[in-house]
């Protein structure tokens, strides 16, 4: 009776530690798996347009048949063409730059927020978040109204006698950064919100207290306190920038090429699948290994002084 | 201002202080000396503007009007940073993300002191309070009572001119909060320092203060030491609120000034009698006065009095409050209302032959009443 109402806390308790284990693994490890898979295939015209492919009939002589046809010929062509370490040199360039210059944007504008008055906050907040009622897609084709020659940046600064010819935006990657600086900010934004409103007043008054002006109160005290929302909007700015393939196809023309815009045209241009997905399994390594090292390193600084 | 002579300059003082958040005035007109060297202490119930005074001398609040000077110097326009005066906040405000040593280190840091002697003021101070083997913690890792040594250590180590203390005790649990009065008291003696603290616990006040000024609405009703707030309350608030008071409303009758007694007739309900008190000097006859009787100075008799005994009343025991040291005896008068009589259980014996309910005499010797006429 009482062992089996025991067993029954303990079966549930297991179910609750393994559900988000078995969501990660059959919506993220087992999807990765399939990738992965792909990658080490080789192209072919067929459906799957891979080979080889595991069919549910095969035998075990059949699977290790398949499994020795497996070969990282795809990740060599990566690295042998220039044309991929390229895109993702840009990609990696672009979306740090934008990360760097959210960060600068953002900063000021969510110090502002979190020192607002209290019933003024949650009118900006809503602010910051309007441009998430608008589609993605107009928001970015709106910004080719804006920097095309004609368009309303140039016609602005015309008027203002700054400039005599229209200047060459849309269609570079000046047109891509603004893009994705802008999309992006938000996502800086409101960590770094987060962060700074979680900080308490009283620090600030007892750092002017101890003898620091308040510059120097920020840059010792306030800085140090808002890192989580630094590191949460740089990782939330970085990961979805390097990836992007929207902004660059619609503002960078055909000068921008970014690893994301690559991944597209192999996948649906060239119908190359195992290629594709050897350029997302890059992808992913080159976004997880920042981030692995940086947990690594915020264990290590957390645990040190005890 | 020249300062009449023998009496030393104050090293603080309070000229006409107002300050209002909006159309409340947290703080009005206080003027108040702080000597050198004093343990000074703001008494008062919760919002009676106790904090936002002693937020303008450290600089975080800027007075409406009046001044503060510090040392003899005009503090308008000096931001907080540069005040020579240390704050202990109420909830302690150490940093998170620094060590004990940086915490401690931090002001001396902002002062450019030589590293080699804030290692050496930093050690000084942890052993001055106690916290020796903290030194590398954070202050999560810390409990209640260390982080109120700590934030003490901190504000210390730079030397203020005045140290204020903002409810310094107020997180800690009873028993280390009266430890502590007592170091907090020993310390600062020994230091030569002046302290300035913010209270609304009166037992604190009283333990701990030099001198206490008692706040109430903004403004310093009574500036006197422990015992003179305590037996010569100024108003009806502060006997209510400093120590425990029965309050008695009345009117000033005849006044024998040979004698220096004023008669008072209270009106207790539906019955008014006549009482006695010592009086410096009458308020006009027919005035309004209140007297303010202490429990431990009322007197209970189980059988009548004799009589010639001034200022006896026939009441009922109400209940009895076993307090250990003492029982608190609650009383009903005839006509309405209670008083309270605390006992001393001075010896081992169970309080004899009282009950609920039974009749009883209280009394007061005329010397015992406070007269309040404001
Ligand atoms: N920053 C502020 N803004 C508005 N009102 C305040 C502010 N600080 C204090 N007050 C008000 O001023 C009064 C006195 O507050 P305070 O000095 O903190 O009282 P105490 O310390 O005696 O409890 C209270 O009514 C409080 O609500
Ligand atoms: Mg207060």
């Amino acid at each position: 009776m009482r062992s089996g109402a025991e067993r029954r806390a303990r079966a549930g308790r297991a179910l609750v530690a393994g559900l988000p284990f078995a969501w990660l693994v059959a919506f993220f490890l087992a999807p990765f798996g399939l990738v992965a898979k792909i990658s080490l295939s080789e192209k072919a015209n067929a459906r799957p347009p891979y080979r080889p492919a595991f069919a549910a009939g095969d035998g075990p002589g059949d699977v290790l048949d398949k499994l020795s046809a497996l070969s990282l010929d795809n990740y060599r062509l990566l690295a042998e063409e220039p044309l991929y370490l390229d895109a993702v040199l840009t990609s990696l360039r672009l979306a740090a730059t934008a990360t760097v210059l959210a960060l600068l944007i953002a900063y000021p504008v969510a110090y502002a927020m979190a020192r607002a008055p209290g019933r003024l906050r949650p009118a900006l907040l809503l602010l910051a978040m309007l441009p998430f009622w608008t589609s993605f897609l107009i928001r970015v084709y709106a910004w080719i109204g804006i920097l095309k020659p004609e368009g309303l940046l140039n016609a602005a600064l015309a008027w203002l006698g700054l400039i005599d010819t229209p200047l060459e935006i849309l269609n570079t990657e000046w047109a891509v950064q603004i893009g994705l600086v802008y999309s992006y900010l938000p996502f800086m934004l409101l960590p770094l919100y987060a962060a700074l409103e979680r900080i308490d007043p009283t620090l600030l008054e007892a750092g002017q207290d101890l003898g620091a002006p308040p510059w120097k109160t920020f840059w010792l005290v306030t800085l140090p306190l808002s890192r989580p929302g630094v590191t949460a909007g740089c990782f939330l700015v970085f990961i979805p920038a390097l990836g992007e393939f929207v902004i660059p196809d619609l503002l960078g023309g055909s000068e921008t090429v970014m690893i994301g815009t690559v991944l597209w045209s192999e996948f649906f241009g060239n119908r190359d699948w195992p290629l594709a997905s050897a350029v997302a399994v890059v992808l992913l390594v080159a976004v997880v290994a920042p981030m692995v090292l940086w947990r690594r390193e915020e264990a290590r600084r957390t645990e040190a002084p005890t | 201002m020249a300062e009449p002579p023998g009496r030393p300059a104050p090293l603080i003082r309070f000229e006409g202080v107002t300050k209002s958040f909006g159309a409340a005035r947290a703080v009005a007109g206080v003027d108040l000396d702080i000597a050198q060297g004093e343990f000074f202490c703001l008494l008062g119930p919760s919002g009676c503007g106790k904090t936002t005074l002693m937020r303008t001398l450290a600089g975080f609040e800027t007075p409406d009007s009046g001044r503060i000077l510090l040392d003899g110097a005009d503090l308008a326009g000096v931001p907080a940073h540069r005040r020579p005066v240390n704050m202990m906040f109420q909830s302690y405000a150490l940093f998170p993300h620094m060590s004990v040593e940086a915490n401690i280190a931090f002001g001396l840091r902002q002062d450019g002191v030589p590293r080699a002697e804030i290692a050496e003021r930093v050690a000084a101070i942890v052993r001055t309070v106690q916290i020796q083997g903290l030194e590398k913690r954070r202050p999560h890792q810390l409990s209640g009572g260390q982080k109120q040594r700590v934030a003490l250590a901190r504000a210390l180590v730079k030397r203020p001119l005045v140290l204020l203390l903002d409810e310094p005790l107020a997180a800690l649990d009873r028993k280390l909060r009266e430890d502590t009065r007592f170091e907090l008291k020993e310390l600062q003696a020994r230091l030569g320092l002046t302290f300035l603290m913010v209270t609304h616990d009166q037992d604190e006040a009283m333990a701990m203060a030099d001198r206490i000024g008692v706040m109430e609405k903004g403004r310093l009703v009574q500036v006197g030491a422990p015992a003179e707030v305590y037996e010569t309350p100024a108003t009806r608030g502060v006997a209510a609120f400093v120590g425990d008071s029965t309050l008695i409303e009345g009117v000033a009758g005849a006044f024998d000034g040979a004698a220096a007694r004023l008669r008072v007739r209270a009106a207790l309900g539906a019955s008014s009698p006549e009482f006695v008190v010592a009086a410096r000097e009458a308020p006009a006859e027919g005035s309004a006065v209140t007297l303010a009787l202490r429990p431990e100075k009322l007197r209970l008799w189980t059988e009548p009095p004799e009589a010639g005994t001034p200022n006896v009343l026939e009441a009922e025991v109400w209940d009895l409050g076993y307090l250990g040291d003492k029982t608190l005896v609650r009383l009903r008068l005839p006509g309405g209302g209670t008083v309270r009589v605390s006992r001393l259980n001075a010896s081992r014996r169970p309080e004899a032959g009282l009950s609920a309910h039974q009749r009883a005499w209280i009394g007061f010797d005329p010397a015992d009443a406070v007269l309040l006429t404001r």
